[in-house]
């Protein structure tokens, strides 16, 4: 790329009053929701909360890179998936410990039935095989598009819909039960 | 219960809603400080500078390179012409070290702007809270613009309020390939530049810091272009250097009453500059004296006189040749912003 589309580049990404309001932003709006992500991948609010905060000085030291605030968004999320894939096989490597689903605090959920169903599905999601769990948690919590699923896991979009089919065939079960 | 069935949709929906409701309790705090402190702009890989630049890195391999070629080269001539003992000769006297160049006449004083800007990156506040502050020093480089840049990065302010950037979290680093005048411009090309990332507020008094810096160092208004290996980039991260930098009159400048140069402690040659400012008006001039902490005796003094209308910064810049010796340094000035008005200092020969 030549300095003028360089610089038009940034421009795109720039128009805003400035390149630190912009990480700003993007922290304002997708900090929380990303550790959240994050912790539904790792079991983890501290490892989460330093999977999220890497991805945003990754991006800052990529950020010439960066077209548009769309794409920085979505980098980010692909280092918070790898992040979280790094610490799980870490993880597996050393303790060889399921993962655990995250601690459940002062639910909003008050009606009985559905919190038993609730905790049912959660409980089924984290007995799922890793990457089928990986793939619907990214996809009905991170809300990431078939594709960038399969960018992000680097497999083929097929395997993104053959593990997403057989983890919401188990889930079925657990729903159903309560039906 | 029912035995109806649910497709994938349905049971995609309710997981949708399972995981929000289960996001949604899990506390997280804010954590812009713990980001903003690990934030490092640079514009390659392996530019996380430490305290030693790139240049004097690669100095300092260029120096191992040519010491270990010279003593390759003391060996061979050993070998050759035979080993003889060295005669004993007087050791040759070092020149004293001194913190203060000597005095060159050819070689215009150092304008080092310094800011209250940059203290904390990332936090953002109006513009009118940032100051800047001239500190005016000597350099024995003919290079006298690179040499203003580098001494804004690589000293500490000597008046209180600005920032050190040697003690930021993360170093500032600055690696000059060359500042040139030409075509009206004041041209500034890196080799590379390293900082944190800065709210426009503070990015664009630190940008001041350059300008004003640059021009009044080198005697010229003209706007100031800087690039990073001949491109445009983003100064600070908010500043875009497609367009020169211009001088913005606006920014407060801030000028205490004190020294400059020397600064307390420092040791300088027998003839050098002494620098300062002070506040001065009608019927209230400012004094500058200079004891010698030996014989008690006044070895200098000076009125410095100011506008005949109004009280104002007055700059001094006397000439002095003094005897080897310690002295101290006093001004009496009439500001409402105190500087070092009190430096102890050592002239050695």
């Amino acid at each position: 790329m030549d300095s003028a589309n360089v610089s038009a580049a940034q421009g795109r990404f720039m128009n805003q009053p400035s390149a630190s309001g912009a990480v700003r932003d993007l922290y304002e709006r997708h900090y929380v929701r990303l550790v959240r992500l994050a912790v539904l991948l790792v079991g983890d609010v501290g490892r989460a909360e330093e999977i999220v905060q890497d991805a945003f000085v990754d991006l800052v030291a990529r950020w010439r890179t960066i077209r548009d605030p769309g794409a920085a968004v979505s980098y980010l999320r692909t280092c918070v998936a790898n992040g979280a894939r790094s610490h799980l096989r870490h993880r597996a490597v050393v303790n060889r410990q399921p993962v655990n689903r995250p601690s459940q605090v002062n639910s909003a959920e008050t009606d009985a039935m559905v919190q038993i169903e609730h905790e049912r599905v959660l409980s089924e999601l984290s007995e799922l095989p890793g990457r089928q769990r990986e793939v619907l948690i990214l996809r009905y919590y991170g809300q990431l598009s078939e594709a960038e699923i399969a960018d992000t896991l680097g497999i083929s979009r097929g395997a993104v819909k053959t593990h997403s089919s057989r983890g919401l065939h188990s889930l079925r079960t657990a729903m159903e039960v309560n039906r | 219960m029912t035995a109806d069935r649910l497709d994938d949709d349905q049971v995609g929906q309710r997981l949708a809603q399972v995981l929000e409701a289960e996001a949604n309790t899990i506390e997280v705090g804010d954590a812009w400080d713990a980001i903003a402190s690990r934030l490092v702009v640079s514009e390659w890989p392996s530019a996380r500078l430490g305290p030693v630049s790139a240049t004097r890195r690669r100095r300092r391999v260029l120096g191992a390179v040519a010491a270990g070629l010279g003593v390759a080269a003391a060996i061979v001539l050993a070998v050759v012409l035979g080993w003889r003992p060295a005669a004993v000769t007087p050791a040759p006297v070092a020149p004293a070290t001194t913190s203060v160049p000597r005095y060159d006449a050819w070689i215009p004083t150092l304008v080092v702007y310094r800011t209250t800007a940059g203290e904390y990156p990332l936090q953002g506040a109006a513009p009118a809270t940032f100051t800047i502050t001239p500190e005016r020093m000597r350099t024995d480089s003919p290079d006298v613009g690179r040499a203003a840049l580098e001494a804004m990065f690589d000293t500490g302010p000597v008046q209180p309020g600005n920032v050190h950037w040697l003690e930021q979290k993360i170093v500032q680093e600055i690696d000059i390939t060359s500042v040139t005048v030409s075509g009206g411009l004041i041209r500034v090309d890196l080799y590379a530049f390293s900082s944190q990332v800065f709210p426009e507020p503070e990015a664009h008094v630190m940008a001041q810091a350059w300008v004003r810096t640059l021009q009044d160092t080198l005697g010229v208004r003209d706007d100031v272009l800087v690039t990073l290996r001949g491109q445009p980039f983003w100064l600070y991260y908010a500043i875009d250097t497609t367009k020169p930098l211009t001088r913005d009159e606006s920014v407060r400048v801030v000028r205490p009453d004190g020294f400059d140069s020397p600064r307390h402690g420092d040791v300088v040659p027998s003839t050098f500059v002494l620098l300062g400012s002070a506040t001065a008006g009608p019927g209230q001039p400012a004094h500058v004296q200079i004891v010698d902490l030996d014989t008690g005796a006044i070895a200098y003094e000076q009125e410095v006189l100011g506008p005949a209308d109004r009280a104002a910064p007055v700059d001094f810049e006397p000439l002095l040749t003094l005897e080897p010796g310690r002295y101290r340094a006093t001004l009496s000035g009439h500001g409402t912003v105190d500087g070092i008005r009190d430096i102890t200092f050592t002239v050695v020969s």
